[in-house]
């Protein structure tokens, strides 16, 4: 009989202030993971656009400087090296400015850095390589960086470029 | 039942008994109720703000896909070209059209109704972009020197349902075909 008693009264009791608690506090997390979750694949989304969108223009700039490149390799090769330098694109003309470039909120940047080759033979070596390297003077490696502030992303495409016209 | 009455153990299991099935106090069924309401406005706010963010990461997607297959697109066809039709190209302003001339044929990118078209050799070849985007700009800029060709393409995306959302696209090519 007491343990019937105590079944009975067991379930009769009803839900306890604990157990409101505890399942308000699983609800609670489980909205909290959900809403972070779904907020971190909208933050990531935003940032794949950006991505798309700097990548386009990071390869627009490289196009930019090639074409310099093929109006005159002295504009190219007179550039500091490890400097930044901007894209100066208008409706006429490509140019090469020390103005900093900012398109639709991405700010676009360009380094020329010198050209080492292998001094038997024609393979390219880092410059900090310690093996007989002598400077190219023909080639130059462009790199262009596309930073989007709002979102942090950074793309950057770099090539190499040749005094394909021997000026 | 009669034997709940019949000894002292019985009769306090009898008081206990009916304690327990006293049921709820009104400040208990006070804080239930605002418990519940509080969880189910909290559910109510979370599934519309999923709503919103599913509808924005859509709008999202939309813009990316129809981005990259028209830009893809026009950049390999820039890529092939050996020039461009200055004559059948409007350049520099929005909207514009760009004509090409390549191995394969000519090649023409325009704004038709808001949407971006090709033809092939004269034909058309349908649109590059979906229904549910539109093109707000579409600019061509042509660029020449001695040794090559390039153009320039500006591309103003818009999704305007279920969320507005624009973005501006640029990339340039050079004719690989146009070297001299």
């Amino acid at each position: 009989m007491r343990i019937f008693s105590s079944r009975q009264q067991a379930l009769q009791r009803g839900i306890g202030s604990v157990e409101v608690l505890i399942g308000t506090a699983i609800v609670a997390l489980t909205l909290s993971f959900t809403i972070a979750t779904v907020n971190h694949f909208f933050t990531v989304g935003t940032k794949t656009a950006d991505r798309v969108a700097a990548t386009y223009l990071a390869q627009e700039g490289v196009e930019a400087l090639r074409f310099v490149r093929d109006s005159s390799w002295a504009t190219i090769a007179a550039l500091p090296t490890d400097t930044a330098r901007y894209l100066d694109i208008d409706s006429d003309t490509i140019g090469i400015t020390t103005t900093p470039e900012v398109v639709d909120g991405f700010e676009r940047t360009v380094f020329v850095r010198d050209v080492y080759r292998r001094s038997a033979g024609d393979d390219i070596v880092d410059e900090a390589s310690e093996v007989g390297k002598v400077l190219d003077p023909n080639s130059k490696l462009v790199e262009v960086s596309v930073h989007a502030p709002a979102t942090g992303v950074t793309v950057m495409l770099g090539a190499y470029l040749t005094n394909l016209w021997t000026e | 039942m009669t034997m709940y009455h019949e000894t002292d153990y019985h009769r306090h299991q009898a008081t206990r008994r009916g304690s327990s099935c006293r049921g709820f106090l009104l400040i208990e069924m006070l804080v239930y109720i605002a418990v519940l309401v509080v969880i189910t406005l909290a559910v109510i706010s979370t599934v519309l703000s999923l709503r919103g963010v599913f509808e924005k990461a859509r709008a999202n997607h939309l813009l990316m896909e129809a981005a990259e297959n028209s830009l893809e697109r026009m950049v390999f066809e820039i890529d092939a070209a050996t020039s461009v039709d200055a004559a059948g190209s409007v350049f520099d302003v929005s909207p514009g059209t760009l004509a090409l001339i390549g191995d394969a044929g000519t090649r023409s990118f325009y704004l038709d109704g808001g949407q971006l078209r090709v033809t092939e050799n004269g034909a058309d070849a349908g649109p590059l972009t979906p229904p549910a985007v539109s093109v707000g700009e579409l600019v061509f800029t042509h660029y020449q020197n001695a040794h090559t060709e390039g153009v320039r393409v500006s591309l103003r995306l818009e999704v305007t349902e279920p969320v507005t959302l624009t973005k501006t696209f640029h990339v340039m090519t050079l004719l690989r075909n146009s070297y001299e």
